[in-house]
């Protein structure tokens, strides 16, 4: 084996090739910008993948709520969002709230976790609940006024001289967002406190059938795969990346990486198809036989039951 | 009775060339075998061959006397004993490895064999045991390191105690320690169990350890040699043909020699001075 001429070069830095300074930013240093969309989309999956991964090790803690079953957890919690939803009273949602920093605090769970939906729930209850504040969609006795009409018709229609915010409406969206930090609360104390796979066997308990559950599982054991693939073929792609290119390269990187990544699974479904078949799989699904209710679980669904009927009385 | 009897198979995937191109030999229960190629040769489409996951479009296979087709397999009782009695050890572990848990994916082959659920809990706990993977058992097999993953892989397949297991390039991967854990058990099933081991690899490096026999596959996939495997292995003539060992140059000081490249392989060579 003989090297070529140019390789036998040593002169460092090659100047021979046409990198200028503005060019040759690696895009790893890149702030915001199109070409960045990429790397945020697979970051985004990996801290994805971390948060499952961290919120196994909160399933695995010794405390109150991975004591129970997944099926009366199941059960138990999406009852009580059920439940929730129908509830008026502002106080009774406060009661139910504190019931879930309760359990949240019995079960290990870091109140940072628990305490995080309160930066999404504003973001999401505001563009619904802002209006309902109006008099315009609530009416009721005005609390703040923000704007008098000087012309109150609107062609045939007949607009509010002023527009308020009333009691009522601040009934309403309070009412609102607790139900919302409620019921997503439940939601978290149920996903964080039982493993992925355990939540999904706790799903056939509402009656979602087997190959549902086991098309669940497969997808998040095979997720992780493709993302690591994903942040593989991005990693390898910065790392030969030398100059900026521009946006329409990129999207055909994209797209290029988009084909690998498809074709990767495609491979990686019909190695498992067989995997499963050598196994003696013929299309029947079978598994183990799931563990009998403890008496704990029992105490938990009727505390839970009997929290429902209590919030459904006093509304 | 034979294990297996392959006459003649020709297989080739749609639009490409013969992946398997009349390859002919038999396997007798007990043996250790091993698939012996380069990249690309047809070591892995004749082991999906051997397991009836792939079936020839020329030529015959037979296993345990029957002939080894696609309605023979998918017909009681031939196709689930067949299942039972040939377990494969894929070379991706993530392929195998579908459960959710370590537990769940030793239970899958006991579940589709309908076994009680007493017995499917005790196989599951014995071989766990003999693995040493017990710790592993409540574990998500995407969080285990490679050479978990393969005894997990391996495990999944020792639970209903197959008489022939086909390992598709089984230490690919793996670090020193979890090789020689891997090589060990192999030869603990071969030894003590009699199980017959067909193993497919192009690293003779550890030939002596899980083969007596090899068959060595062309790049132009055809069946070049069956022989012992410490004969095949002197052979280098042989292995250069078929691009398992490679002429390799290096230099001593001012001394430059040249030899076939392998280290399991006594061998003369001759140096040059320059």
């Amino acid at each position: 084996m003989s090297l070529p001429p140019w390789m036998l070069d040593r002169t460092r830095p090659d100047t021979s090739s046409s990198i200028t300074a503005e060019a040759s930013v690696p895009e790893a240093q890149h702030g915001r910008g199109p070409r960045n969309i990429v790397r945020r989309a697979v970051g985004s999956f990996a801290k994805l993948l971390e948060e499952l991964l961290a919120n196994d090790a909160i399933a695995a803690e010794p405390g109150l709520l991975q004591q129970i079953d997944p099926r009366a957890k199941v059960i138990g919690l999406i009852g009580l969002v059920v439940v929730t939803t129908l509830v008026h009273q502002l106080t009774t949602l406060a009661l139910t709230y504190g019931l879930c920093l309760l359990l949240a605090a019995l079960s290990a769970i870091p109140p940072r976790r628990i305490l995080r939906v309160w930066l999404a729930i504003p973001l999401f209850s505001a563009a619904i609940m802002l209006p309902a504040l109006l008099n315009i969609v609530t009416p009721g006795h005005p609390v703040l006024t923000l704007w008098h009409f000087a012309a109150p018709n609107l062609g045939p229609w007949r607009i509010p001289p002023t527009l308020t915010i009333t009691d009522s409406g601040i009934f309403v969206a309070l009412r609102f967002v607790l139900r919302a930090a409620v019921c997503v609360t439940l939601a978290l104390l149920l996903t964080t406190s039982t493993r992925t796979h355990r939540l999904f066997r706790g799903l056939r308990a509402l009656g979602v059938p087997m190959l549902f559950v086991m098309l669940l599982s497969m997808m998040e054991r095979y997720l992780t795969v493709f993302v690591r693939a994903a942040e593989e073929i991005h990693l390898a792609k910065i790392s030969r990346s030398i100059v900026v290119t521009g946006i329409s390269r990129e999207q055909a990187w994209v797209a290029a990486g988009m084909g690998a990544l498809f074709r990767r699974t495609q491979s990686l479904g019909q190695a498992v198809y067989l995997a499963m078949v050598s196994r003696g799989y013929t299309g029947e699904i079978y598994t183990l036989d799931e563990p009998r209710w403890k008496d704990t679980d029992w105490a938990f669904l009727m505390i839970a039951v009997g929290f429902a009927v209590i919030m459904l009385i006093v509304g | 009775m034979s294990v297996f009897v392959v006459e003649d198979a020709r297989f080739a995937y749609p639009g490409r060339e013969a992946s398997v191109n009349g390859v002919s030999f038999t396997v007798e229960p007990g043996e250790r075998l091993a698939l012996l190629g380069a990249n690309g040769s047809g070591k892995s489409t004749l082991l999906h061959l051997l397991d009836g996951l792939y079936f020839p479009q020329a030529g015959t296979i037979t296993a345990f006397g029957q002939s080894l087709g696609e309605e023979a397999i998918e017909r009681a009782p031939f196709g689930p004993q067949f299942r039972k009695d040939v377990g494969f050890l894929f070379q991706n572990s993530d392929a195998q490895l579908f459960c959710a848990t370590v537990e769940e994916e030793l239970a899958f082959a006991p579940l589709q064999l309908r076994w009680p659920m007493a017995e499917i809990h005790q196989r599951i706990d014995d071989t766990l045991q003999l693995l040493e993977i017990a710790h592993l058992r409540d574990r998500a097999p995407q969080n285990l390191s490679g050479g978990e993953k393969k005894r997990v892989a391996l495990a999944s397949l020792l639970i209903v105690h197959p008489s022939v297991l086909l390992l598709d390039e089984p230490t690919a991967g793996l670090d020193p320690r979890s090789q020689s854990v891997l090589l060990e058990i192999l030869e603990q099933l071969h030894q003590q169990a009699g199980m017959t081991l067909i193993t497919a690899t192009h690293d003779l490096t550890v030939l002596p350890h899980i083969a007596d026999r090899a068959l060595v596959l062309s790049e132009e996939h055809r069946l070049v040699a069956d022989g012992a495997a410490s004969t095949i292995l002197q052979d280098t003539d042989l292995l250069l043909s078929v691009n398992l060992i490679h002429a390799h140059a290096h230099r001593h000081g001012e001394t430059l020699h040249q030899h076939p490249h392998l280290h399991v392989i006594e061998h003369d060579h001759s140096h040059t001075h320059q």
